[in-house]
């Protein structure tokens, strides 16, 4: 078989297309159920089609659902670039941790007070000595 | 794009002798269908942007992907429920048994009838890819060219499976029928 010339003579050319009208002779004897049914399929692919022309002629053909999804990451993107912590409100703290915090404040402030009390006799006594 | 007149066309010109492809394939008149169908919406969705003259060897192709991915799939279920196929043929024996188109003489009908079923198997005895590209360039009509496009192959393997097929069906059939 290997040897064998790829190209076919008349007689084989002619029996080819003999067979092959045989072949289509056949496609006429499809029964009703698988006709119909094939016809269904071919119509709901038809109308897949028409839906997509239908679509395209409303949006951009370049626009997709990708492109849908892209620009509304970018959108959320921006939302939250623009949001500075300024803008953010504050959370709200009760009575009892706003004095709490403020008391810290007040001994924070004393405390420097006294060590630049101390920091400043230190000095004197330096200069002093 | 392609419009839905153009595409109606196409189809109806294919979907018979899709089917049969199919059948021949899958040997299951419910699986063919599914076939036909999940490839006809395919070319709808996905390829009817592409000039109509792409669309047979569009189709073709995704048929034996199609058909590849069914045998792929269903190896160990047709091992196991082997039983049922059988029960799933009953439309290609409907089409066997039906009756072929009028024709002038009796006797020549009834040969034309056994010729063709003789065809049919002898079809099915073949290697997939000799039997693929019979189909598609004698019964489809698709050029070499094409047909490669089909079957993803080269042309030259086109032409050695086309010419192996003819040669090997022409032997088996002209011990029944001299020269058919």
């Amino acid at each position: 078989m290997k040897d064998e010339p790829a190209d076919l003579t008349v007689q084989e050319r002619a029996w080819a297309e003999h067979a092959g009208q045989h072949l289509r002779a056949v496609e006429g004897n499809l029964p009703n159920e698988v006709t119909q049914r094939l016809r269904a399929m071919r119509s709901s692919a038809v109308a897949s089609i028409e839906h997509q022309q239908t679509r395209s002629a409303v949006t951009p053909g370049w626009w997709s659902p990708g492109v849908t999804g892209g620009v509304l990451a970018a959108a959320l993107l921006v939302f939250v670039l623009t949001i500075t912590p300024q803008s953010l409100p504050l959370p709200d703290l009760d009575a009892q941790e706003l004095a709490a915090s403020q008391d810290v404040e007040l001994l924070e402030d004393l405390e420097f007070v006294a060590w630049m009390l101390a920091q400043e006799e230190v000095n004197e006594s330096r200069h002093q000595g | 794009m392609g419009s839905a007149v153009e595409l109606n066309q196409f189809l109806t010109k294919v979907e018979k002798r899709a089917y049969f492809m199919a059948l021949q394939e899958v040997k299951n008149g419910e699986d063919a269908l599914d076939i036909v169908q999940d490839v006809m919406m395919s070319l709808a969705t996905k390829y009817a942007a592409r000039p109509a003259e792409q669309w047979a060897p569009l189709f073709y192709r995704m048929l034996r992907n199609r058909t590849m991915d069914y045998h792929r799939k269903g190896a160990v279920r047709r091992r196991w429920f082997g039983w049922l196929d059988r029960a799933e043929t009953d439309a290609h024996e409907a089409i066997e048994r039906a009756p072929a188109p009028a024709m002038a003489e009796p006797d020549q009908e009834h040969l034309r009838d056994e010729f063709t079923d003789e065809l049919q198997q002898a079809l099915g005895a073949l290697p997939d890819r000799q039997r693929q590209a019979f189909m598609l360039r004698s019964w489809e009509g698709l050029d070499v060219k094409e047909t490669a496009a089909a079957m993803g192959c080269s042309t030259g393997s086109v032409k050695t499976h086309y010419s192996r097929a003819v040669r090997s069906l022409r032997q088996r059939l002209q011990e029944s029928y001299g020269e058919g």
